[in-house]
């Protein structure tokens, strides 16, 4: 559909899904995706639970098999590349759920981050404990333990390991208490200051599209409606059709609900 | 009674370097391979043909005994399971093949070697008990004991504090996290296979040096192989290796009262009853380590 490529079509595409059609077993879940995220956007995808916004995500790290469409980062073509082709290219994961490895500690989650490094890790694992002091002082504990807000932390440091120029993140605020939510978006935004283009799934759909270039409405595996991430939060379809839906979907849950 | 514990030790020991590589591949790999045991007597016959044939000493077959299983195991992967992940078969698909495989192995074992009990050539010396200790034990089944001490200080160390051993531990844990973490996930299955395979074969080998070597010495150890990961938590290398010791005490303590044969079925009726209790098994199931 054409409005998948109208993310302000001056820059230079970082990312792009084209007429992506991708699921589980037979069943396709999205059905013709488009997505278009330019070099140092931050870019929001919303839409109801089930909508296919994780199978997204998966589709473009590999972890579903693409059937038809396109997938290109940097304008080179990662359809269905092994995962440890495209973090090596520069475009790491934050999956929604299990984002980290809990038997192993806060120290060996980073390490695997950097699996791709070998000796040159070490480096990079001291500068995520600048980032994130918290890991710091948890580095010998397991990731089970932590906190909900220390794992997300983790997730994300384990997912910068690789210095990556594009982030892409699944729902990172989800099931976390109010305040905790506010530091992880803070977080995201240190993180694209550092020079990163972050393509985001949330639930948290005002408070993202509000800090976004660009947001994209998913919906049954479909494109719905894509818009500059403030204007989308006024498109009058947008609040009804799905920031209303989003607001009780979510508030069952207790995350956006307060804000809706 | 001491007797019967030092006895059991040195079953457990056995049992406890074959339950690991089980457990390995259980939990890195997600699969029940019922042809572990067979594995187990692959590398007994390995060890029995440099034996007899080639009169190499017994303890100098364990390293080539290692490596023979652990091309056992890597081979099994690239002709069966890694065909079968590609084509993303169900779990059951996995457990028929392997019993399949299972069957395969033993039958090449009697075609080759026959099926007739035979026995390594050992010096008589090593036979013989050893001297005042309030228990009979001799110096192989003594060796027995130190060699699956040392077997699992080496794998305890590799999964601990090697690359990729941090890498097997990551794949048990979240293996689409590992994925898109970066590793290198066909280099941490051929390792899992290195390791259970020659785990599994070494532990033939010693399992040969405290009984007769027959074709069907590995089936059998499956039971008490299954109750032990099972005792020790489901995919929990340590556990294994605890619950392999912890039942070959049991098996060979009941037959102070019981006829031998029933050694399997009490080691797999306490397994039971210690999971009536304990239904993760003694040390949970979350982790491999
Ligand atoms: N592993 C899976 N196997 C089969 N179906 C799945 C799997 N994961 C998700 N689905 C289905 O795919 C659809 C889209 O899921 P998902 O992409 O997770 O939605 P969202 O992230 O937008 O909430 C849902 O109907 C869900 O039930
Ligand atoms: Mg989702």
């Amino acid at each position: 559909m054409a409005g998948g490529n109208t993310g302000g079509a001056s820059g230079e595409a970082l990312l792009e899904v084209r007429e992506v059609w991708a699921g589980y077993h037979d069943l396709d879940i999205l059905q013709g995706v488009n997505l278009r995220v330019e070099r140092g956007r931050i870019v929001t995808i919303i839409g109801p639970n089930g909508a296919g916004k994780s199978t997204l995500a998966k589709a473009i790290f590999g972890l579903v098999r693409v059937r038809r469409g396109e997938i290109r980062f940097k304008g080179a073509d990662i359809t269905g590349a092994k995962p440890s082709r495209i973090v090596q290219a520069g475009l790491c994961y934050v999956p929604q759920e299990r984002n980290v490895f809990p038997n192993l500690t806060v120290l060996e989650n980073l390490q695997l981050g950097g699996y791709v490094l070998g000796a040159r890790s070490e480096a990079r694992i001291r500068e995520m404990f600048e980032m994130f002091p918290v890991l710091q002082e948890k580095r010998h504990q397991k990731a089970g333990v932590l906190s909900g807000g220390q794992r997300q932390m983790l997730a994300m440091a384990r997912a910068l390991m690789l210095d990556p120029e594009m982030l892409v993140l699944d729902e990172p605020s989800a099931g976390l208490a109010p305040n905790v939510v506010e530091q992880v978006f803070q977080k995201i935004r240190d993180i694209h200051r550092s020079g990163r283009t972050i393509l985001m799934v949330e639930q948290n759909a005002r408070r993202a599209l509000a800090m976004s270039d660009w947001g994209y409405v998913l919906d049954m595996g479909k494109n719905a409606i894509d818009d500059a991430g403030p204007r989308l939060l006024e498109n009058p379809r947008v609040v009804e059709l799905y920031l209303g839906t989003l607001g009780a979907a979510a508030g069952g849950r207790g995350s956006a609900g307060a804000e809706a | 009674m001491l007797q019967f514990i030092a006895n059991g030790v040195v079953v457990g020991a056995v049992v406890a370097v074959t339950a690991v590589g089980l457990t390995l591949v259980y939990s890195i790999l997600k699969l029940t391979n019922f042809a572990h045991g067979d594995m187990v007597t692959f590398g007994a016959y390995v060890a029995l043909l440099l034996n007899l044939s080639l009169g190499l000493d017994i303890w100098w077959t364990l390293p080539p005994a290692f490596l023979a299983g652990a091309l056992l195991g890597v081979l099994g992967d690239r002709l069966i399971w890694s065909r079968m992940r590609r084509r993303q078969a169900g779990s059951v698909s996995f457990i028929v093949a392997s019993i399949g495989l299972a069957l395969a192995l033993r039958n090449l074992i009697v075609f080759f070697f026959g099926a007739q009990t035979q026995h390594f050539r050992l010096p008589v010396e090593m036979r013989q008990p050893l001297g005042p200790l309030p228990v009979k034990l001799t110096p192989d089944e003594v060796h027995v004991i130190v060699a699956a001490v040392v077997l699992f200080a080496g794998v305890h160390a590799l999964l601990r504090y090697t690359t990729i051993g941090r890498a097997m531990r990551a794949m048990a844990d979240n293996p689409s996290l590992s994925w898109v973490s970066g590793v290198d996930v066909d280099r941490v299955i051929t390792w899992t296979w290195i390791l259970g395979g020659g785990l599994a074969a070494v532990g033939g080998v010693l399992y040969g040096m405290i009984r007769p070597i027959d074709p069907n010495m590995g089936w059998f150890l499956l039971l008490p192989m299954f109750a032990a990961i099972i005792l020790g938590g489901i995919g929990n290398a340590y556990g294994a290796a605890v619950g392999g010791v912890l039942i070959g005490i049991i098996q060979e303590a009941s037959v102070m009262f019981l006829p031998a044969e029933y050694r399997l079925a009490v080691g797999f009726l306490a397994m039971i009853a210690v999971l009536l209790t304990y239904p993760r098994g003694l040390f949970g199931e979350r982790s491999l380590t």
